[in-house]
């Protein structure tokens, strides 16, 4: 017995003391870093994982286009725009963090995978796929650290306090963590020239684009679908040749408008109408425009462009006007409605024009029966159908608050209708679409078309194409007038006689074809005409007792900015922490 | 009355169960022939406690003791040990933070950290019932938290069950029936006050009424209730009083070589809900067995097992939502119902709470708990005299399934439509097709079965001298929680301690641990660590000039100090290089097939690698005076200062933004916070006569202070944390709301002001508020807590009294909806009054204001408030009655639990502001009841 117990007792302890140590070693379900490292598809989802930070971006636009005077949230009153704005707050602040964490991405991925020589797929026979794959990476590395070397231009660029124009601190490596703060700001072109070096690298290793343009029936289609080379139509989506291409343009019209290029140098202008030619002549000349068409994932006029997944329709249930079963949440202004030309293309404050204001929503540009939803609407698309019941935003309408859902209304008298597909939440009706394809477009081929006009507007004019363009301004602006139906354009004619009255209406064109991409801002800052906005506006409509309608102009927020506000400040805790860093001017 | 026959047959059947088999395996027991070792025995002026960490003598420690008995605690109505111990011991805050019947939920915090609960020794969680606690013992300082190493940073609570005593067995039957209602529910508005509330709303943005004179009329006199209708909706769904009952039998006695405890318990409980198909229904039952046989002279065996089953049935919408549909739907939104089959809804709120009980659905909840202990216990006296060893196992599982049937009726909106004679006529128009499940769902897998291991053991040797005595320990103690998440490693740590007490003449006490903490949370040399603790006491009564003072009875200085090193509370483990994203990353879809991308899309890192990172120190002080006076007054002061060292943090806010994400900085050891305060109790005790009373009054004060903490150097001194408390509530100091007068001389702040907006004080002068004048406004941890028990017995009668509160805090309602107002959806009755700190509600708005609901002093509330949260009345049948018949203790009582409470809130109850509107109200319960003894 006594034995059985001293036995018993030290097989316990040493169980005990031997099995401590690999008790607390035990494998631990985690990724480690060598797994991904070392495997040639996952180490290359370090790149991957940067997109999630520009697909569907559709409400943080809407939020930035607030700040305009395009349109207000329903819900929730505006602050930064309604007079003060300090240097504490800006919306935009996130742009710093992650744009240096994506470039920071880039450079790992750069150190850690790509100068490895880690082959993508590991057999000796996919070798040439493998390569293929790699240079592609290697071209979207520097294509997605040139976006985030944008975007911190684009919300951070401009002059300090002795008005030395600045961009960003370039940071061309991983630094050491102390060293970021004391990270010094390079001028403005410095960082532009460094962009454009990084999209130079990043054009010589992508393919100019991944449509491969196979007709259905041909028999090849499949092979080549098939054949995974990593170039293919299944990788749409990440960064083109064509896509680098464009953001150069975008760079280059963003340097040499007013308020980053103030001695107006006009080589800066020349710069951003080649560029932008250059795009025209890689996508092989000024073509016509799609259709807007947010559901379809194969638009070629969409650079670069990601998509959602398909049974997103967060979209619709947000924007929809309540007898649609929508929130309503973004409320186009009466002004920007006002900027919608009347059906012949003329302004509606212009002689010729045909808009009557008893009946404001007849007879205007087809783009305004697209994008807004308005009192009567009642249709996606076409002018004349009946897709839904019309829509009442008049008092005491079903679309207005106290209506089909109480709480729910606008502020303006307008609901948002770009970018929505035609789907039907009437929970009612059994076999109904409640979901559809949704893109995100971060660069499309408008813009590009608007930005070569502005840019060749202002070295030669509306009319003429100097040598070396193939195309004038007004031909650029013409293709995207003539997707709005404007074949017959007289007041397009009658703008082009001269450059001012020509920019005047370039820059009204950006502002309908381009509202609610969060473009706006960055325009009116850009072409410091930020400060001279108008306050917001919406419409109180009247139902008379014979149904006919009255309108009412209101003020729905005051808009008021000062020329601090072309730029906008640095975050104010980064200032704080390094001292190295200049604010810009005026915070 | 809850229990149907059934269930009361099956009930006995299973307590006669239990009794067969444990009495059988006593009697098999009692052919061996020796003395059973009780857990916690008397010898002579000593008061040992046995634990799995080794043999404890608690009259000659040098550590703060606090020890409450379980007849004490029983004064509480229910089974739950929160429930009793709350306002009984000093320093101890125990808040309810959910009252849903069957799901009682309690965050518990000891002088400002969170204690570990032991039950009798174990880690298992609070695996007791109230009704087989023997006793509660409190440890608070230094000589005891560093026992558990890892576990025991903030104090021990060592719960106590019954059992394990010798003699002929005790039986012992309890049973109490419970009446609840709400203590209180938010006020909500009727039809016509919502309607006139909206139309101010809607005015005040000049949108015009929303709700005609004539609708609000047509609310008023109910003329029209199915197009005006207006809902009272707690009288519609909610009962004035829901009822539970308790019963419990405890058997538990040893002859010579066995001892056994048997201990069943029954709990039944229901909800509020008056709809029988969606009313809370549910019961528990708990078991303990214990058996300790002596196998030979030097060996002897303990096993127990410890059950809790628990069934509990309700509605598929959780009782959150039901109280949340409650508050959040008008009372004009729809009416319930038209016909007998039509369940109406509105465009804007889509839920119709009656449906949803109705016909919802049912969700049924299966929960068991079991705890395996087994211990052998080994005499080594033969061979060295004093010398034991003791090694034991543990077990716990728990896990639990759901069934359910998730259902929905159809719902239909009221259309106003034109008939063909161009009359206004009423139509109903499918909101929600009905779905019915056909099926019984099923959750929880095999693999969500919780475990933990503890496997230990100790070495102990006494030695009583003549002027003094020796108690040395030697214990191991491992413990392992592997986790049921696949992405989160593993609980894993050791613990070695080695601790010797000393007392000499019974007046000098010393006391030494040397513990070693193992932890997988480690790597390299910091994986263990040592940590010492010292304590020292003086019992001065015991001296020569105070043996024979009249006044003094006992005096004790005792002091500690020790360090105790605890892991980080993270997952993950930061030596470690991890990363993560990849498997179903899909967030971004390519291409223009239908394909998602495969799982090697999408890598980032998660963690960065610090291999230097260490244990959490806590360097803990304590003194304390323990004084017994007149023989009637008592008195235990404990004042404690903990350094809480190198604490993990990423030290963002030191590092600039240009670094990329936070996930690029490693976790380093960095905070250094201090705790400081007391904790104290003092007891009153006295006759007159027959008549016997008390009063008990305990307190407990604390505060914690980042003495190194990470934050951006801001210019504004003001804005400083460092040395601040660490629950610092930051805001906006206001000033009141603008009015005509000032609104022209609004700063800038947040958009555009207006009327009735909050105002706020320009901090640093620059004209301009935002950020930069944000300051400390408040604090959101109590300070301090009390408890007030006192009462008397004359006769046979007893009334015993227990209050508590919590003092120097503050709540913020800015985010709090039963308190802000805007909008045109949900509106409380709390619209048409002041905030409970008297301040005005800001502008009514349909849109919701930046400017007003900016963190700031002007939505913070004293939250102290005081509560009588037990009161019994009972009454002992006589001795001499009791001599004649079987039983030895007969008690009847009469109980009232949470019987009022004293707050700046009249509305809400500030223990739990969400009580009553977005989760279940907190009860004041009454119950009748009896115990019995034989």
């Amino acid at each position: 017995m006594k034995l059985t117990n001293k036995v018993l007792t030290t097989i316990i302890l040493v169980l005990c003391l031997s099995g401590c140590s690999s008790f607390l070693d035990e494998d631990i379900q985690y990724t480690h870093e060598e797994e991904v490292l070392e495997s040639g598809r996952r180490s290359r989802g370090l790149l991957d994982d940067i997109y999630r930070d520009y697909s569907f971006r559709y409400f943080t636009d809407f939020g930035i286009e607030y700040l305009t005077d395009n349109g207000v949230i329903n819900s929730s009153e505006t602050n930064l725009a309604t007079g003060y704005w300090g240097p504490t707050s800006n919306p935009l602040n996130y742009v710093w963090q992650q744009s240096y964490n994506n470039i920071r991405v880039v450079y790992q991925y750069i150190d850690l995978v790509h100068n490895t020589g880690l082959p993508y797929l590991p057999s000796e026979a996919s070798a040439g796929i493998s390569d293929a794959v790699i240079q592609r990476y290697y071209g979207e590395a520097h294509f997605l650290k040139a976006w985030a070397e944008w975007e911190l231009l684009k919300v951070f660029g401009g002059p300090n306090e002795s008005g030395t124009m600045l961009g960003f601190p370039i940071v061309d490596g991983i630094l050491e963590n102390d060293a970021y703060a004391t990270l010094s700001r390079n001028t403005f072109d410095e960082c532009v020239d460094q962009i454009m070096a990084d999209l130079d690298v990043a054009i010589d290793n992508l393919p100019i684009d991944y449509n491969i343009n196979v007709i259905n029936d041909n028999p090849l289609t499949e092979e080549i679908n098939e054949s995974n080379d990593g170039l293919n139509r299944s990788e749409t989506g990440r960064a083109s040749g064509l896509a680098a291409y464009a953001l150069k343009a975008k760079v280059a019209l963003f340097a040499a408008s007013p308020a980053f290029n103030i001695t107006n140098d006009i080589t800066k202008w020349e710069l951003a109408a080649s560029l932008a030619n250059d795009v025209i002549e890689q996508n092989g000349g000024l073509k016509s425009l799609q259709t807007y068409d947010f559901d379809r994932e194969n638009n070629p006029d969409h650079i670069w462009r990601m998509r959602n997944s398909r049974s997103n329709n967060s979209l619709e249930s947000r924007l929809y006007p309540p007898t649609l079963y929508g929130q309503g949440e973004v409320n186009p202004s009466q002004n920007l409605v006002d900027a919608f030309p009347d059906s012949r293309g003329y302004p509606i404050n212009n002689t010729s024009s045909n808009y009557d204001a008893t009946v404001p929503y007849t007879s205007r540009d087809s783009r305004f029966y697209k994008f807004i939803f308005y009192n009567g609407d009642e249709c996606f698309g076409s002018a004349n159908c009946t897709d839904y019941t019309s829509i009442e935003t008049f008092e005491g309408g079903a679309d207005n608050f106290g209506g089909f859902i109480p709480n729910e209304g606008t502020r303006t008298g307008y609901y948002l209708k770009k970018y929505l597909n035609n789907l039907n939440f009437d929970p009612s009706e059994e076999d109904r679409v409640t979901t559809l394809p949704k893109v995100y477009v971060q660069l499309g081929l408008t813009d590009i078309y608007l930005s070569y006009a502005e840019a060749l507007n202002e070295i030669s004019g509306p009319n003429t194409a100097p040598a070396g363009f193939n195309f004038s301004a007004k031909d650029a602006l013409e293709r995207v007038r003539q997707r709005a139906g404007l074949f017959l354009d007289p007041y397009l004619d009658e703008a082009a006689t001269n450059s001012d009255d020509f920019r005047d209406l370039i820059k009204n064109e950006r502002r309908i074809e381009l509202c609610f991409t969060g473009e706006r801002f960055h325009d009116l800052r850009r072409w410091k005409s930020i400060t001279s906005i108008e306050d917001l506006e919406g419409v109180e409509i009247t139902k008379n007792s014979d149904d006919t309608f009255s309108y009412n102009t209101i003020e729905v927020e005051r808009r008021i900015f000062e020329p601090k506000n072309y730029y906008l400040p640095l975050p104010y805790d980064e200032l704080q922490l390094n001292k190295n860093l200049e604010q810009n001017q005026g915070w | 009355m809850k229990l149907t026959i059934t269930e009361i047959k099956v009930f006995i059947f299973c307590l006669l169960n239990m009794l067969v088999i444990n009495i059988s395996i006593a009697q098999n027991n009692t052919l061996l022939n020796a003395l059973i070792v009780q857990d916690s025995l008397q010898k002579g002026n000593d008061d040992i406690l046995t634990t799995p960490f080794g043999i404890f003598n608690l009259s000659k420690t040098t550590g703060s003791v606090f020890r409450i008995s379980g007849d004490v605690l029983r004064q509480t109505s229910g089974d739950h040990v929160y429930e009793a111990l709350r306002g009984r011991v000093p320093g101890l805050r125990i808040t309810r933070t959910s009252n849903t019947p069957g799901a009682n939920g309690y965050s518990i915090s000891l002088n400002g950290g969170s204690p570990t609960i032991l039950v009798d020794g174990y880690p298992v969680g609070l695996q007791v019932d109230l009704r087989e606690v023997k006793e509660v013992i409190v440890f608070t300082d230094a000589t005891f938290n560093s026992i558990l190493g890892n576990l025991g940073d903030n104090g021990l609570i060592y719960i106590v069950t019954k059992g394990g005593k010798l003699g002929k067995p005790t039986v012992e039957v309890n049973y109490h029936s419970t009446l609840n209602s709400a203590t209180r529910l938010p006020r909500l508005l009727s039809a016509s006050e919502y309607a006139t509330v909206i139309n101010r709303a809607s005015n005040n943005d000049g949108f015009g009424n929303v709700y005609s004179a004539e609708a609000i009329a047509a609310y008023n006199n109910g003329s029209d209730p199915i197009r005006f209708p207006n809902v009272d909706r707690q009288e519609t769904y909610l009962d004035k009083t829901s009822q539970s009952n308790y019963a419990s039998l405890n058997v538990y006695g040893g002859q010579d070589n066995v001892s056994y405890s048997a201990f069943v318990a029954y709990s039944d409980w229901e909800g509020l809900e008056n709809v029988d198909e969606g009313d809370i229904d549910g019961r528990n039952i708990t078991f303990r067995t214990k058996i300790n046989t002596k196998v030979s002279d030097m060996i002897e065996a303990r096993a127990s097992i410890y059950g809790k089953f628990r069934e509990n049935k309700r509605p598929v919408i959780g009782p959150g939502t039901t109280f949340s549909l409650i508050s959040n739907t008008p009372a004009n939104a729809f009416p319930l119902k038209v016909g007998d089959t039509a369940y109406v809804v509105s465009n804007q709120f889509r839920s119709n709470l009656l449906s949803e009980l109705e016909g919802g659905g049912i969700y049924t909840e299966y929960d068991a708990a079991l705890v395996f202990n087994v211990a052998i216990d080994v005499n080594l006296n033969k061979y060295v005299p004093g010398l034991k060893y003791s090694t034991h196992g543990m077990i716990r599982t728990s896990n639990g399934k759901v069934l359910l049937t998730n259902n929905r009726p159809g719902l239909y909106t009221i259309e106003n439509l034109q008939d063909s004679n161009n009359q206004d006529s009423l139509a109903l128009k499918v909101q929600a097709f009905d779905a019915l499940d056909l099926t019984v769902g099923r959750t929880g897998a095999d693999a969500d079965i919780r475990k933990t291991f503890t496997y230990g053991g100790y070495l102990n040797y006494s030695k009583k001298m003549d002027q003094s005595t020796l108690d040395i320990n030697l214990n191991h103690f491992l413990f392992y929680e592997p986790n049921i998440n696949a992405s989160q490693p593993d609980n894993r740590n050791l613990t070695f301690n080695l601790n010797a007490s000393y007392a000499l003449q019974d007046k000098y006490m010393l006391y030494a641990n040397l513990n070693t903490s193992t932890s997988s949370k480690f790597i390299g040399n910091n994986r263990t660590n040592f940590f010492p603790t010292a304590g020292i006491a003086w019992v001065a009564s015991n001296e020569d000039f105070l043996k024979d003072s009249k006044t003094i009875d006992f005096l004790k200085f005792r002091a500690s100090y020790g360090e105790i090193g605890t892991e980080y509370t993270a997952e993950t483990f930061y030596y470690l290089n991890t990363w993560g994203g990849g498997i179903n990353s899909n967030t971004i879809y390519l291409g223009d097939a239908n394909t998602t991308q495969s799982e090697d899309f999408g890598y980032r890192v998660g963690n960065i690698a610090n291999e230097a990172i260490d244990w959490i120190v806590y360097d803990q002080f304590f003194a304390g005076v323990q004084l017994s006076m007149f023989k009637k007054l008592s008195l235990d002061i404990n004042y404690f200062n903990i350094d809480i060292n190198n604490q993990v943090t990423r030290a963002s806010a030191l590092f600039a933004d240009a670094l990329g994400g936070d996930t690029f900085l490693p976790q380093i050891n960095f905070t250094d916070r201090n705790n400081q305060g007391f904790n104290a109790n003092i007891m009153f005790n006295d006759n007159i006569g027959d008549f016997k009373y008390y009063l008990n009054v305990n307190a407990g004060y604390n505060k914690i202070t980042g003495e190194t903490i990470a934050e951006i150097p801001y210019p504004d001194e003001y804005r400083l944390q460092q040395g601040d408390p660490e629950d610092n509530f930051i805001g906006y100091v206001s000033d009141g709301l603008f009015t005509a007068e000032n609104i022209g001389s609004a700063l800038p702040q947040f958009g555009d002001v207006q009327i009735g907006d909050i105002k706020y004080v320009d901090q640093n002068g620059d004209n301009v508020i935002d950020s930069r004048d944000r300051r400390a406004v408040g604090n959101t941890t109590p300070r301090f807590n009390y408890g007030i028990n006192l009462g008397f017995e004359y006769k046979n009668f007893n009334l015993d009294v227990v209050g508590m509160g919590v003092g120097g805090y503050d709540v913020n309602l800015s985010g709090r909806s039963y308190y802000t107002h805007y909008g045109l959806g949900t509106y409380f009755a709390s619209v048409n009054s002041n905030l409970p700190n008297g301040n005005a509600n800001p502008r009514l708005s349909t849109t919701q204001s930046i400017n007003n609901y900016v963190n700031s002093d002007y939505w913070l509330v004293d939250g102290s408030h005081f509560r009588i949260s037990n009161l019994e009345l009972g009454y002992t049948l006589p001795k001499n009655l009791m001599d004649k018949s079987i039983f030895s203790n007969v008690k009847l009582f009469l109980r009232g639990s949470n019987l009022a409470l004293f707050s700046k809130f009249d509305d809400l109850d500030v223990e739990d502001l969400s009580a009553g509107a977005f989760e279940y109200p907190m009860m004041k319960s009454f119950v009748l009841g009896f115990s019995m003894d034989f």
